[in-house]
């Protein structure tokens, strides 16, 4: 079967600034296939700027490619419509960060599971459409009575994201893109929602992309992980490899920099300086070495290549040149498929 | 180290509103000892952030500090003038207020911006002195003197930050307030951000209270953590004690809740929503949310309590010792 | 800066209750009025006009607000509570006569330029590209020229043949222009929500998301847009009026000011034929701005002045 999603050869450029023509790599040849089986949670990890809310709204067809395509089984995404349109729109749901924003504040919260059913005809009645609705709201720890028939801010931020995980189970998608879903929400509820999302994914049989910048979180529910920095793959593969045993300096830094609720102070002092401008476009070289503390004179020339490290991974750094070489859009041959 | 930096007593912040008043910050006190980063941690209502304002003296109607006190210097902030308090706030007790990366100015250089408190409080400078000021808060929270010319959107996040960070430290008070320093930044920016705000501490010999609602960070920063439920607080206690052997069940829950990289384990939750402060649970406000929860939660409001050397906890269980 | 934090919800407590009392509902109303003295103050001005009005037109006879329906010049009395004008007019019953004309002028104009202004102000900020720019170059020159001038040419052109609805639809011709600039402005910031997305995500097409997404959330500025819109095509009816170019057979106040200065009313001291309608303008436009603050408190709770 043709795979649900495939990503190829994708680059997103964006153009800022009136009067100075600097344009902004938000994203580099990036390639990835989600196929529709397994069902796998597939965490892509970066900071802001990093590309990851980029993947997020291209998968969306919210954004387009600059160069490349996005296709939905087998068709561009861009050129599609109607039909075709309407069934990617069913296949493939989201959950945004922010629980506040993403709902029309003149209507109940009813509205965003209702318009769903009525657009999608899920239901034949309404008596129906709100039997489904208690449905997927009590399989994400909701009380229909407590949260029907209230306005959004009525509820805190995490009911909110809670209606809209429920939202997204709602149609049955063969894909839903998590994008930052717990950042803005209460720490004690976050892992109940992100267990939501692993229930969605072993119980309902539904892929997940977790868009995070927080690697413990994207570790945790996740099978594969792709760590993103400016726009480029670093690493990726088994998130059990990646993260703990980090090989891209970046990763490491990432691991070092995370704070540990632990009693030991695992934070180190280090002195390496931070540049935090983006690189433009037509930048040479790997995109981390001004803050690589292991930098050599190769980083500046090229672009280093996939290299695979072991059968469930690859790192794009020159330290392990010795690797063999993976190609760019070779990228799922590392992932769990189990 | 034993020495006090700030007190506060039995401090009540109440917010009216047309259902009656809110009690955002319900009797709470705590000490500040000199020298030390004290974490105040807690999610939704917990009335961290207006605790913060309540010690900078930035509540405002229809907010208002109903009593208590808050010592400082041998002075109680409560009892100061409106005027008063614009002396003491920045000379003596600093806020880095929530999300102040967002509230620098768009269009004055930074080099005004940090001018800007020395000024009200009356402070002459020559320009060279005002230069000089200005180069060495820089250098002080780890930016280039070149920033003093720029202008905010020129900056990112980290650098934003600690522009406020500057701000806040421009006539060097003894008691800094960060609000969620770092909730917008990305972990690495975060990181280096903390180990600003240490230096800083160490350059000034000032006392820290560091406001937000990750665990993980306090873990790695503070000296000691208070945590805040429902406009209480539920413990206080030295912090390496309080990630061992937390004595309060919601803090205990709290750090549970947390994702480790360490291995995969199910991930939990604390059941429950955070309490409405207008409609609070009787008895202790955790109790509808807590596991170990018996009869006299539910009718008896638990006392914050010392329970042992410098740990106090408001919970019943401690008491039954 | 903000002076205080943001409560979270948890701390407003917002009460769960989706049925409520009479008697609670009856106190939120109450609490609502109390926290908008403007909207209360303007909404009070106008029903007092409107109650003048109807009363007034059970105890007069509206034929009486023609020329000849009484002996001229007469002071004020008992019989003719405003006196009558040098034409015989009864100016009682010219005033209450007047009042729904010049309303409907106000409301027809207001309604016309509100919609195809709010109808062109959304399609402009949410479909953007050409038609945006179509759309915003219009109104953009179409504000620069002065709209009384327009209107007095227009008017001149029709001299004679007016009525009162052809006023209104002179009026409105040009009273789209800045409803549409404002609403566009509105929606370019309402469009950024992610709401917006969620409902493109899910299906909906652009009709169907302006008119069930985004309008509904700017009803109080429309609402505000309407009375301001109403009270300046007023303005403009009664100022073409003045100058002796609004409908001349009827009894509007505009018309009446300016028979009123024809005949020298000011010079001669028959004070009672100039200062009704002037007094019954300001008390419109009284309640029309106060009403429009009000609305505009509501919907902007930025601009709030009480609480």
């Amino acid at each position: 079967m043709t795979p649900l999603i495939e990503f190829r050869n994708v680059s997103k450029i964006f153009s800022g600034g009136l009067l100075n023509r600097k344009q902004t790599v938000a994203l580099e040849d990036f390639s990835m296939t989600i196929e529709d089986e397994p069902p796998l949670i597939t965490a892509v990890v970066g900071e802001s700027g990093s590309g990851k809310t980029t993947i997020a709204r291209l998968l969306l067809g919210l954004e387009r490619p600059t160069h490349g395509e996005v296709l939905y089984r087998g068709r561009n995404l861009t050129t599609m419509r109607g039909k075709a349109r309407r069934q990617f729109l069913h296949d493939v749901q989201f959950i945004f960060q922010d629980p506040y924003g993403v709902y029309n504040p003149f209507y109940k919260v009813d509205h965003v599971l209702t318009k769903p059913i009525a657009k999608f005809k899920l239901a034949s009645s309404r008596r129906e459409a709100y039997k489904l609705i208690e449905t997927v709201l009590e399989t994400v720890g909701l009380r229909p009575e407590e949260t029907l028939g209230r306005y959004p801010h009525q509820m805190s931020g995490g009911q909110r994201q809670r209606v809209m995980v429920a939202r997204a189970l709602l149609l049955r998608p063969k894909l839903i893109i998590a994008d930052e879903p717990v950042s803005m929400v209460d720490a004690s509820l976050r892992a109940t929602i992100l267990s939501n999302l692993q229930e969605l994914n072993e119980k309902f049989g539904i892929s997940i992309i977790y868009i995070t910048h927080d690697l413990a979180t994207g570790y945790q529910i996740s099978q594969n992980m792709i760590v993103l920095y400016h726009g480029s793959v670093c690493e990726a593969g088994n998130v059990e490899h990646v993260v703990q045993r980090p090989q891209h300096p970046y990763t490491q830094l990432l691991m070092d920099s995370i704070p540990r609720a632990v009693p030991e102070r695992t934070w180190k002092r280090d002195s390496t300086t931070a540049n935090m401008e983006k690189p433009a476009a037509g930048h040479v070289g790997c995109k981390f070495a001004d803050r690589c503390p292991q930098v050599m004179a190769q980083c500046n020339e090229s672009q280093p290549p996939f290299y695979r490290t072991d059968s469930q991974r690859i790192v794009s750094c020159f330290l392990y040149s010795n690797a063999p070489i993976l190609q760019r859009d070779g990228l799922n041959e590392v992932f769990v498929s189990q | 180290m034993n020495e006090v930096a700030l007190q506060v007593r039995n401090l009540q912040v109440h917010y009216a509103t047309a259902r009656g008043p809110v009690k955002a910050v319900n009797d709470v006190s705590f000490d500040l000892h000199k020298g030390e980063i004290l974490g105040l941690v807690g999610e939704s209502g917990s009335g961290k952030t207006t605790m913060g304002m309540a010690l900078v003296g930035l509540i405002r109607s229809p907010g208002k500090v109903v009593s208590g006190e808050i010592l400082l210097n041998g002075r109680d902030l409560t009892s100061l003038s409106v005027d008063a308090y614009k002396k003491v706030r920045l000379e003596e007790i600093a806020l880095i207020p929530q999300g102040a990366m967002n509230s620098l100015n768009p269009v004055t250089r930074i080099r005004e911006q940090i001018l800007d408190g020395p000024r009200d409080h009356g402070i002459v400078l020559t320009k060279a002195e005002a230069d000089d000021h200005v180069a060495s808060l820089l250098h002080k929270v780890g930016l280039s003197p070149d920033v003093a010319k720029m202008h905010a959107h020129e900056l990112s996040g980290g650098m934003k930050q600690r522009v406020a960070m500057a701000i806040a430290i421009s006539m060097k008070p003894k008691v800094i307030i960060a609000d969620e320093p770092t909730s917008a930044l990305d972990v690495v920016v975060q990181k280096r951000v903390i180990e600003t705000l240490q230096d800083v501490q160490q350059e000034l010999g000032a006392s820290i209270i560091l406001i937000g609602h990750d665990m993980g960070l306090m873990a790695q920063t503070v000296d000691r953590l208070g945590v805040m439920y429902a406009g209480r607080l539920a413990e206080i206690a030295p912090i390496r004690e309080t990630l061992i052997a937390p004595r309060h069940p919601y803090t205990r829950m709290l750090i549970e809740s947390l994702p480790a990289v360490i291995e995969k384990k199910p991930l939990r939750g604390i059941a429950g929503l955070a309490p409405q402060l207008l409609n609070l649970p009787t008895g202790c406000a955790f109790h509808p949310r807590c596991p170990q929860c018996f009869d006299r939660c539910i009718t008896e409001t638990p006392d914050f309590r010392m329970a042992d050397e410098g740990r106090w906890v408001a919970c019943h269980l401690s008491d039954h010792q | 800066m903000s002076t205080g934090p943001v409560l979270s919800s948890a701390q407003r407590g917002l009460s769960v209750h989706s049925e409520s009392t009479w008697r609670e509902q009856a106190s939120e109303v109450g609490r609502f009025l109390r926290r908008n003295p403007l909207l209360v103050a303007g909404l009070v001005l106008l029903t007092l006009l409107f109650l003048f009005a109807v009363i007034g037109s059970y105890i007069t006879d509206i034929k009486d607000a023609q020329p000849l329906a009484a002996r001229p010049l007469l002071r004020p009395s008992s019989e003719y509570p405003f006196g009558t004008d040098k034409l015989g007019r009864d100016l009682f019953a010219t005033i209450v006569a007047g009042i729904p004309l010049t309303l409907r002028v106000g409301i027809v104009a207001g309604l016309i330029g509100l919609g195809i202004g709010t109808f062109l102000g959304f399609v402009s900020a949410y479909y953007g590209g050409w038609v945006d720019n179509l759309i915003s170059g219009i109104v953009d020159v179409g504000l620069t020229v002065p709209g009384l001038m327009v209107l007095i040419i227009i008017a001149i052109a029709f001299s004679g043949q007016l009525d009162v609805n052809d006023m209104a639809l002179i009026v409105s011709a040009l009273a789209w222009l800045y409803p549409a600039r404002v609403i566009r402005s509105q929606v370019l910031t309402l469009k950024q929500r992610p709401f917006v997305e969620v409902a493109r995500l899910t299906g909906m097409g652009g009709l169907e998301i302006i008119f069930l997404e985004l309008m509904p959330n700017l009803l109080p500025y429309l609402a505000a847009s309407l009375v301001a819109a109403i009270a300046s095509a007023i303005l403009a009816s009664i100022g073409l009026e003045a100058l002796g170019l609004g409908p001349v057979d009827s009894p509007t106040l505009g018309m009446t000011i300016y028979w009123a200065l024809l005949n020298g009313a000011v010079i001669n001291r028959w004070w009672w034929w100039w200062a009704p309608p002037i007094l019954v303008i300001s008390i419109l436009f009284n309640g029309l701005f106060l009403l429009s603050m009000g609305l505009d408190e509501i919907a902007n709770p930025r601009v709030r002045r009480s609480l």
